[in-house]
């Protein structure tokens, strides 16, 4: 893979290296995602619902690990899963557990706070007829997921989004071992690093595609939703 | 306890008069319902009547509060009820409690009885989100109807319907009533709907009761000034006394 068409060239020979840096990344992606939406999700929906001290604090933390540098997040689990960490015992450095544990730090304050918005601009009007129902709490929370799940889906995507285009966390973690922890983006670094300025253009193009795809997919789903 | 039995201890638990007591909201500086004392009377029907802003469904809330912290689980109807993106008859299930005990074929008959009461059942499949506001003003009321309930509070529940729709929610109305003996407050500006369904009637003004008694004493040469007036401007009633 050194120019523009060589890097398609092997993606119509179905290239083995070039697929299990594609699969690896939707794997990473897909991985990371989900844990940030399954956890973010009712965390978004149990802050959005519950008023306690320190609330305004929590979301303000919140907000701010939204920005969170992805070379923070990076180092920090780097540290935790090195040798001498804490968590060092798992070996779990240079390793896809360790990269998507990394993009679940960037994505979970992203999921959470973005739902939280999401369910606060509707819950005022779903929860007066909620609270007359006499509902178990689960399934308020459920129904109020429900009734946002048009706004949840741009959440996901949003998700979905960061974790495909983050590359500094994947690198410190992943250490872009090839066949093992390469994924899109290192793949472009290595390839821009060398001066293979054509094949970085074309692995760009490949993960924009993937990311259209998703988010064809996703609206599709979200229309036949609303018809 | 068998189903019936726990239905019935559902209905059974008010039977005695109760007074609330301290139904005060403020409001920006501003008192936007007073009410000292109110006692209601199980099985009664009272209409809530009273000009906009008079503090009617500021009182609904209030007693849909203090009620349900009281007595448990009551029907509360409030003025602009949120209708779920789930199909009708889903919708409507949501009215029926877990704890309530019922099999799966006991809800789905309460469910087709109040399609059928309230002409929903060509629509039983569409989405509560898409219905019209005459269409999901009937379907809230059935999320209430769908089991007995000892209290009902409905805020002008009737205000979007038709009168091909009117005349089946009153129906249904009727017939659940007294079937069930429940309490009933129904909010409303539609006088008619109060006096064909209510037997008491509660007259608000300014976040204040002015008036309380038999709605028969609407009519009452003597009744006060402020409900004379409500009745003339909101209602058009001086050629009727």
């Amino acid at each position: 893979m050194t120019t523009f068409e060589s890097v398609f060239a092997a993606f119509a020979s179905g290239d083995g290296e070039l697929y299990k840096i594609l699969g690896l990344t939707v794997c990473m992606t897909l991985l990371s995602t989900g844990f940030s939406v399954l956890t973010g999700f009712p965390a978004g929906a149990v802050l959005a619902s519950l008023s306690f001290p320190g609330k305004k604090l929590l979301r303000r933390i919140i907000q701010t690990c939204m920005g969170l540098p992805p070379v923070v997040a990076g180092l920090f689990v780097f540290l935790l899963l090195s040798r001498r960490g804490p968590m060092g015992s798992l070996q779990l450095l240079f390793s896809l557990p360790a990269m998507v544990i990394a993009q679940f730090i960037l994505i979970f304050p992203i999921v959470t706070s973005l739902t939280l918005a999401a369910i606060e601009s509707r819950q005022k009007a779903i929860n007066q007829t909620i609270s007359t129902l006499g509902l178990p709490r689960y399934k308020k929370y459920l129904l109020l997921l429900w009734e946002c799940r048009g706004s949840l889906l741009t959440v996901v995507l949003t998700g979905f989004g960061r974790s495909l285009s983050e590359v500094g966390a994947v690198m410190m973690v992943g250490g872009n071992i090839q066949g093992k922890t390469r994924v899109m983006t290192t793949a472009i670094m290595l390839e821009t690093s060398k001066g293979n300025f054509g094949a970085a253009i074309a692995l760009g193009l490949v993960l924009l595609i993937l990311a259209f795809l998703v988010n064809v997919i996703a609206n599709h789903f979200q229309e036949a939703q609303n018809d | 306890m068998t189903d019936m039995q726990s239905q019935t201890a559902y209905l059974q638990d008010f039977e005695k008069p109760v007074t609330l007591t301290g139904l005060k909201q403020i409001w920006r500086d501003r008192i936007v319902l007073d009410v000292p004392a109110l006692t209601l009377l199980p099985g009664r029907r009272y209409a809530l009547l009273g000009a906009n802003g008079s503090g009617k469904s500021t009182l609904m809330k209030m007693l849909s509060e203090r009620l349900t912290a009281n007595y448990g689980q009551i029907g509360y109807l409030p003025q602009k009820p949120y209708n779920f993106a789930l199909n009708v008859s889903h919708n409507i299930s949501l009215g029926i409690p877990q704890g309530l005990g019922l099999s799966a074929d006991e809800k789905n008959a309460s469910i087709q009885k109040q399609l059928d009461a309230l002409n929903l059942t060509e629509l039983s499949a569409c989405r509560g989100n898409r219905l019209s506001g005459g269409e999901a003003q009937k379907m809230a009321l059935a999320r209430l109807l769908v089991i007995p309930r000892k209290i009902l509070l409905l805020d002008e529940p009737t205000s979007s319907l038709d009168l091909n729709s009117l005349a089946q929610a009153e129906a249904a109305l009727t017939d659940y009533l007294s079937q069930n003996n429940s309490l009933l407050v129904l909010a409303t500006h539609q006088l008619s709907v109060a006096r064909r369904l209510c037997d008491e009637m509660i007259f608000l003004d300014q976040g204040q009761i002015l008036a309380l008694g038999p709605i028969s004493g609407l009519m009452d040469p003597s009744r006060n000034s402020r409900l004379s007036l409500f009745l003339r401007y909101e209602h058009g009633m001086n050629s009727i006394e």
